[in-house]
C-alpha cells in the first residue's frame, strides 16, 4: 500500500469506469472520485489526510469508494447515490508534519488544502464537507476522536458565545448559547456526534482546566467532543479545509480529528462520521424511523 | 460600503442587503480618515439613488436609536446599582433566616461576610451588586458611544458625499435566475407552516439553506447571510413544531402550530425590515430619560421600603443616625462632638428613618439574657486558679442608659466584666472575713496561716449559694443600675478548679 506506482494501479481497477478526476499536489497525484446523481441534491466532498503513515486514511477512502461504486446491497447507498454527488477524494502519501505540541485544532490549512485541491473545492462546489485529519506520528497519541465543526453562525451571536459552557444566567453568552443550540446546524452537529457514539467512534470527553483554557482561545467547545471556532479565529480565515470551504462555497464542514490506536480503528472512525454526516445530511435516519 | 439589491425571499418588493458587521467596520474606518467608498448592485437595471439614501437615512436612525437604548440602559443601571446595594444590605438578615439549620452560615449572611472576613469583607460584600450593575453601565456607555460614533460617521459630509457606484451585477443576476425555483418553494414553505407544521417550516428551511448555499456560490456573502439566518429561524421553527407534534394532534396542537407560525413569520419580518427601505427603526428620543426615569422610582422606591422598621413588643431598636455616628467619629479625633447617643424606639412599634447602612439599626431583646460571671476564688499549685462562675440573667429596664453602655454593641460584655470585678472583690471580702472567724473561733491556728485559709474557703464553699444571692440581692443592683439592666433572681453557681491564669485573666478581661 506504501508503493505509489502499485497504488496508481490498485485506484485504477478501483474506480473502474467511475467519474474521476486527478490532481496534481507536492507530494504527488490526488484522484478525486465522484459517485452520485449528476442532478443531486447535496454536494457531498469527503477527503481523509494524515500527518504521516496514511495506511488509514487510505483504507478508510478506498472501502468508501468501493461502498459507494459496488453492487454489493447496502442499506443507505441508493439514497445516498440518487440525492447527492459524493465526491472522495484518493489522497497521495502526505509531505511529514510535525506539529508542535499536541493535535492543532485548526491546522491553518497546512493538511490537504493546496491550491489545486482547493480549486476542485470551489469548481465542485460542495454543500457538505467531511475532512478527516489522522495525527498519528506526528501528535502524542490520545486515544478518542474530535470534531471540528465550521458553519455560519450569525456575527453577532458567535461573537458573544460563551468560551466553552453554557455562559452565566441571564448573560448575552446565555442568549448566545441558546440561540445557536437552537439552530439547525448545532443539531446536525449534534446528530452527527450522537450517530458516530453509536457507531463507536469515542469522541473526547468534555474539557477541563487548563486544556480548556488552551483551546478556548481558538475554538467553542460547543458539547464534549465537539468544537468550532472562535469568532475571531473564523474572521481571520483558513483555519482548516473545511472553514476554507465555508467561505468559498458556504458549505458546512466538519474536520474528524484523529491520533492514536490502530490503523483500523482510525480507518473505521473515518467512516463511521462521514456515515454519520451524510446519512443525517441527507436526512436517510429520519426516514428510516418514520418507515 | 456596499448594498445588494435583491427580491424579498418571502414578501413582495426588493431589499437592500449588507452586512452589518463589515458596514459597521467601514463606516468606523470611514470615522477614523479611511476614505470612504458606496456601491449599490443589483440583478438588473441599475438602482435608484433614492433608495440608497432612505436605506442609509434608516441606518442612521437605527445607530441613533441603538445609541439612545444603550445610554437609557446605562443611565438605567447606574442608579439602580446604588439600590441594588441598599435592597441587599437591608434583606441580608431576613434571607439569612432560611439558613437557620446552619448557624456559621447564616450568621455570615446577617452580617454580610463580617463574621467570617471582618468589616473590609462585609463592606465589599454591601458593595458588590453595585459594583456589578456600575460594570453593566459601563459596557452600555461604551456601547452608546460606538452607535453614536457610528451615526455621526454615517452622517458626516464625507460619507454622505462619496460618490455612488451603481451597476448591475452579472453574479447577482446568476443567483436571481438559478434561485427562482427555490424562492418559490421557500415562499410556499413559509406560507404554509400554519397548515403544514413542521414539514412547511422543514421545507422553508431546507430552500432557504440551498438558497444560503447557491449566493455563497456566487460570492454574495451578505446574500448568504441573510438567507442562512432565514434557515436559522426556519430550522429553529421545524424543530419545536415537531416537538409540539410528536404531543399529538388535537385543538391544542393546531393552536401551537398557528402560535408558532406567527412567532417565526414575525421573526422574519423584522429579521428582513432593517434591509427594507422606508422602515422605521425604534429610535425614541425618550429612551435615556425613560432608562433614568425608571432607575430613579427603582432607587427612591427601594429607599422608601428599606426605610420602614417594625420593632416586635419584646424589644427595642436602636437607630444610630448618620450624624451621631459622624460625632462619634469626631469625638475620637477630639473634635467637639454633640449628643453621640443613638435614638431608641420601644416595642411594640413601626416607623419609618433612612435606611441601613445610611443609619445604623441595631434590634435589642428585652427578654431576660443570660449572662456568666466569674471570679478568682483562690490560687492552686502551678499557675491555676480555682473559679467562681455565677450563671445568672439580667433584663434591659432603662433603654436610654443601656443604649449609652451598648453603643458599639459590647454592652453585655461591659455589664459582664463590671459584675465579674465586683464579685471578685465581694468573694475576697467574705474570704478574708471567714478566715477572721476561724482564728477567733479556734485561736491555736493562728499561726498556721494556710491551715486558716484552707478552712475559711471551706466555709465558703459551703455558703457559696447564700453569699452569690446575697451579692446579687445587694451588690450586683448598683451595677445593673449604672448600666439599665435589672439582675434576675434566679442563678446557678459553680466553681471551676484548676483553671488556667490566661483564661481566669481573658474572663475578667484583664
Amino acid at each position: 500500500m506504501q508503493d505509489p506506482r502499485t497504488r496508481a494501479e490498485d485506484r485504477a481497477a478501483l474506480l473502474g469506469g467511475a467519474r474521476s478526476q486527478v490532481v496534481t499536489l507536492p507530494s504527488g497525484e490526488a484522484t478525486i472520485a465522484f459517485a452520485g446523481s449528476e442532478s443531486p441534491r447535496e454536494r457531498i466532498w469527503v477527503q481523509i489526510d494524515a500527518a504521516t503513515d496514511d495506511t488509514a486514511a487510505v483504507l478508510a477512502a478506498w472501502a468508501m469508494v468501493e461502498s459507494l461504486l459496488s453492487d454489493r446491497a447496502s442499506r443507505h447507498r441508493a439514497s445516498v447515490t440518487g440525492r447527492s454527488l459524493v465526491a472522495v477524494v484518493l489522497a497521495p502519501p502526505p509531505l511529514l508534519l510535525e506539529p508542535r505540541g499536541g493535535m492543532p485544532y485548526l491546522d491553518g490549512g497546512t493538511m490537504g488544502a493546496h491550491v489545486p485541491l482547493l480549486r476542485a473545492v470551489r469548481s465542485f462546489a460542495p454543500t457538505l464537507v467531511v475532512h478527516a485529519q489522522d495525527w498519528t506520528g506526528a501528535v502524542e497519541p490520545r486515544p478518542g476522536v474530535r470534531l471540528v465543526e465550521s458553519f455560519r453562525i450569525d456575527p453577532s451571536v458567535h461573537a458573544a458565545l460563551p468560551p466553552y459552557g453554557h455562559g452565566g444566567r441571564w448573560s448575552a453568552q446565555r442568549r448566545a448559547h441558546a440561540r445557536l443550540v437552537d439552530s439547525p446546524d448545532w443539531q446536525w452537529g449534534a446528530r452527527v456526534a450522537s450517530l458516530s457514539r453509536r457507531l463507536g467512534v469515542p469522541l473526547h470527553a468534555a474539557l477541563r482546566g487548563a486544556e480548556r483554557e488552551r483551546a478556548a482561545t481558538v475554538v467553542h467547545e460547543l458539547a464534549p467532543g465537539r468544537f468550532t471556532p472562535v469568532h475571531a479565529v473564523r474572521r481571520l480565515g483558513g483555519g482548516n479545509l473545511a472553514e476554507l470551504a465555508l467561505a468559498e462555497t458556504g458549505a458546512h464542514g466538519v474536520t474528524v480529528q484523529m491520533a492514536g490506536g490502530t490503523t483500523g480503528q482510525r480507518a473505521s472512525h473515518a467512516m463511521a462520521v462521514a456515515e454519520a454526516a451524510i446519512v443525517h445530511r441527507l436526512n436517510l435516519a429520519a426516514e428510516g424511523v418514520s418507515r | 460600503m456596499r448594498y445588494r439589491k435583491a427580491a424579498d425571499p418571502v414578501g413582495n418588493g426588493d431589499l437592500y442587503v449588507y452586512l452589518p458587521d463589515a458596514l459597521e467596520a467601514s463606516l468606523s474606518a470611514a470615522a477614523e480618515g479611511a476614505p470612504a467608498a458606496r456601491e449599490v448592485l443589483a440583478a438588473d437595471a441599475p438602482p435608484a439613488e433614492a433608495d440608497v439614501r432612505t436605506l442609509e437615512r434608516q441606518l442612521r436612525a437605527q445607530w441613533v436609536g441603538r445609541a439612545r437604548r444603550a445610554l437609557g440602559w446605562a443611565l438605567w443601571w447606574v442608579l439602580v446599582g446604588p439600590a441594588l446595594t441598599l435592597a441587599w444590605a437591608n434583606l441580608a438578615a431576613p434571607i439569612s433566616r432560611l439558613f437557620f439549620w446552619l448557624p456559621p452560615l447564616r450568621a455570615a449572611l446577617a452580617t454580610l461576610g463580617e463574621t467570617s472576613g471582618g468589616p473590609l469583607l462585609a463592606l465589599a460584600v454591601t458593595l458588590a451588586p453595585w459594583a456589578w450593575a456600575w460594570s453593566r453601565a459601563a459596557g452600555d456607555f461604551a456601547r452608546a458611544r460606538h452607535d453614536r460614533r457610528l451615526a455621526r460617521a454615517a452622517a458626516s459630509r464625507r460619507v454622505r458625499e462619496a460618490p455612488l457606484r451603481r451597476e448591475a451585477d452579472a453574479d447577482l443576476a446568476a443567483f436571481a435566475r438559478e434561485g427562482d425555483a427555490l424562492r418559490a418553494r421557500l415562499r410556499e414553505g413559509a406560507a404554509s407552516i400554519g397548515e403544514r407544521g413542521a414539514d412547511g417550516a422543514g421545507e422553508a428551511a431546507d430552500a432557504a439553506r440551498q438558497l444560503s448555499v447557491l449566493a455563497a456560490r456566487h460570492g454574495l456573502d451578505d446574500v448568504a447571510a441573510l438567507y442562512h439566518a432565514l434557515y436559522t429561524r426556519f430550522g429553529a421553527s421545524e424543530r419545536r413544531l415537531s416537538r409540539a407534534e410528536r404531543g399529538g394532534a388535537g385543538v391544542l396542537a393546531e393552536r401551537r402550530a398557528g402560535g408558532e407560525a406567527r412567532r417565526v413569520q414575525r421573526e422574519v419580518r423584522s429579521l428582513l425590515a432593517r434591509f427594507r427601505p422606508g422602515y422605521r427603526p425604534p429610535a425614541s428620543p425618550l429612551a435615556p430619560a425613560l432608562g433614568a426615569l425608571a432607575g430613579i422610582v427603582v432607587l427612591v422606591g427601594t429607599f422608601v421600603v428599606t426605610g420602614f422598621y417594625v420593632v416586635g413588643s419584646d424589644e427595642a431598636l436602636f437607630l444610630d443616625s448618620a450624624g451621631s455616628r459622624l460625632a462619634r467619629a469626631a469625638g475620637m479625633f477630639g473634635l467637639p462632638a454633640g449628643d453621640r447617643s443613638p435614638a431608641v424606639v420601644r416595642g411594640p412599634a413601626m416607623g419609618w428613618d433612612a435606611p441601613f447602612p445610611l443609619t445604623g439599626r441595631r434590634r435589642l431583646s428585652l427578654a431576660t439574657q443570660p449572662i456568666v460571671i466569674s471570679a478568682r476564688f483562690r490560687g492552686t499549685a502551678a499557675g491555676a486558679v480555682d473559679l467562681i462562675q455565677v450563671q445568672l440573667g439580667y433584663q434591659v429596664a432603662y433603654v436610654e442608659r443601656w443604649a449609652a453602655l451598648d453603643a458599639d454593641g459590647a454592652g453585655a460584655q461591659r455589664l459582664t466584666l463590671g459584675l465579674s470585678s465586683q464579685l471578685e472583690e465581694y468573694i475576697q471580702g467574705r474570704r478574708q472575713e471567714a478566715a477572721q472567724m476561724v482564728v477567733a473561733q479556734t485561736p491555736q491556728l493562728g499561726n498556721d496561716r494556710q491551715q486558716v485559709m484552707a478552712r475559711a474557703d471551706a466555709l465558703v464553699e459551703q455558703n457559696l449559694d447564700a453569699l452569690v444571692r446575697v451579692f446579687i440581692g445587694s451588690v450586683a443592683p448598683d451595677v445593673a443600675e449604672e448600666a439599665g439592666v435589672q439582675i434576675g433572681t434566679d442563678f446557678q453557681a459553680r466553681i471551676r478548679r484548676g483553671v488556667s491564669m490566661e483564661e481566669a485573666n481573658a474572663l475578667l478581661g484583664e
